[in-house]
């Protein structure tokens, strides 16, 4: 399914009358961040529709049962990759290295709040990273791949002026080799370079990174380059470029 | 009726109480159930009737902290999650009713009972979303509200209204940009889609 396809079938799958090519459009949807954004703004649209209706009286005994079953049937040892899913297309640095912390303590209750306090953290920021994605407000601009990529590979850089979230998301990207992983980078008017951090991949090749602290109003490139750690400036050539014009 | 936002005076997010929810805090789901079960509710009410709406509210909140991972912050707010879920729960229903009324040889035909769109507008409580939906060209209101409402798919709504299938799928989509932006404040375009 092509992305323009994909696009024009977000509404009427939002609305739930979709009634063919649902599964391929769930797969386009896993890999393309446009067409996610668009779906979270349609369903925020529809949330509201499902909202306006005359209010119904809530059977007392309804809370009751909800509550006992639901913690009677919860999962005894919750995984914790399963807890993680939803963060799984929208890693970022810090809920990585608090995972990491995480996974490295053994059992116990300090280290299940410690999880806790990790997830809390990471989808607080993931939420954060939602409210620029779905804002009309945002500006997106298209990181363009460098000609060794082929035309697929493409990233968006999403930042609105007043807001100290900025969004960097590549698609399409081809698996980096052993070692190396993908960073983000922004350069700034007086020419310094910012690093947004590694973007890690999914098996769809999209991934995105999230910078807070600063609105991008003076960023005047922002490209993805690919190297074997973290450092002050891109190495190398970049992968996936924008420039102001 | 309007749910409390997030970003009101009751300042833990969602996600942070699902998280608390699945590690087994009794509290943290009843504070989730005290923000979305009565819209939950009576959203189902609407569509599928009382008794299945309480089975509806129960099954989504069970599968909310058995499936935790259902919910992807990457595709909308909980709460718009949360009611997105509930809705599909509820046209799985009246769609399996209508299969089991005996429309096995046309799965995809129109609700033999339907109520007409205006109808379904004018029993919105909300006066904003009903103003919203009265501004949209009544192809494109007639459209949305009996997907929205009535639970009719594309080609149900279609051989409802009796024209192509494309010209159905138009309407949908051109109305639900059109409300958006309406809901959203937005000046929209009489290009996209107000007027059709």
């Amino acid at each position: 399914m092509s992305h323009e396809e994909a696009l024009s079938l977000v509404p009427i799958y939002a609305l739930g009358a979709l009634d063919e090519d649902v599964e391929a459009l769930e797969e386009h949807l896993d890999g393309c961040a446009v067409c996610g954004a668009q779906l979270a703004t349609y369903l925020e649209t529809t949330s509201r529709l499902g909202e306006a209706v005359t209010q119904a009286p809530l059977p007392p005994r309804l809370r009751e049962r909800v509550l006992t079953s639901a913690m009677a049937s919860r999962p005894r040892r919750p995984s914790f990759l399963r807890l993680m899913q939803p963060l799984s297309r929208f890693a970022m640095p810090a809920a990585a290295v608090l995972v990491v912390v995480a996974i490295g303590l053994s059992g116990g209750l300090a280290a299940q709040q410690r999880q806790l306090h990790a997830q809390q953290t990471a989808l607080a920021l993931d939420e954060q990273g939602l409210a620029l994605l779905t804002s009309t407000e945002t500006t997106n601009e298209r990181l363009n791949p460098a000609p060794s990529l082929g035309s697929e590979p493409h990233g968006h850089w999403y930042h609105r002026p007043g807001v100290s979230t900025q969004v960097v998301v590549v698609e399409f990207m081809p698996a980096p080799p052993a070692g190396q992983s993908y960073y983000g980078w922004l350069q700034h008017r007086n020419s310094s370079w910012q690093p947004v951090g590694p973007i890690p991949l999914n098996s769809q090749g999209y991934g995105r990174s999230i910078l807070l602290g600063s609105d991008g109003s003076d960023v005047v490139a922002v490209e993805v380059t690919r190297q074997t750690e973290a450092s002050a400036a891109p190495l190398g050539e970049p992968l996936l470029r924008w420039a102001a014009s | 009726m309007t749910l409390e936002r997030r970003e009101g005076s009751d300042a833990i997010t969602d996600a942070a109480l699902l998280a608390s929810a699945v590690q087994g805090d009794r509290a943290a789901l009843a504070r989730l159930y005290d923000r979305y079960a009565a819209p939950a509710y009576s959203l189902a009410v609407r569509l599928v009737g009382a008794a299945p709406a309480e089975d509806v509210v129960h099954d989504t909140f069970m599968a909310l902290v058995e499936r935790p991972g259902t919910f992807d912050p990457a595709r909308g707010s909980f709460r718009a999650w949360f009611m997105t879920s509930v809705h599909r729960r509820c046209l799985t229903l009246l769609r399996s009713r209508q299969r089991l009324a005996g429309e096995e040889s046309l799965p995809e035909s129109p609700d033999p009972d339907p109520e007409p769109a205006e109808a379904l507008v004018q029993r919105l409580q909300d006066a904003t979303v009903r103003a919203a939906l009265e501004t949209l060209a009544p192809p494109q209101r007639e459209a949305l509200v009996l997907a929205y409402y009535g639970g009719l798919s594309q080609t149900a709504l279609a051989a409802r209204l009796g024209v192509p299938l494309g010209t159905v799928k138009a309407r949908m989509r051109r109305g639900l940009l059109a409300l958006r932006g309406i809901l959203q404040g937005e000046r929209v375009d009489e290009s996209e889609g107000v007027v059709e």
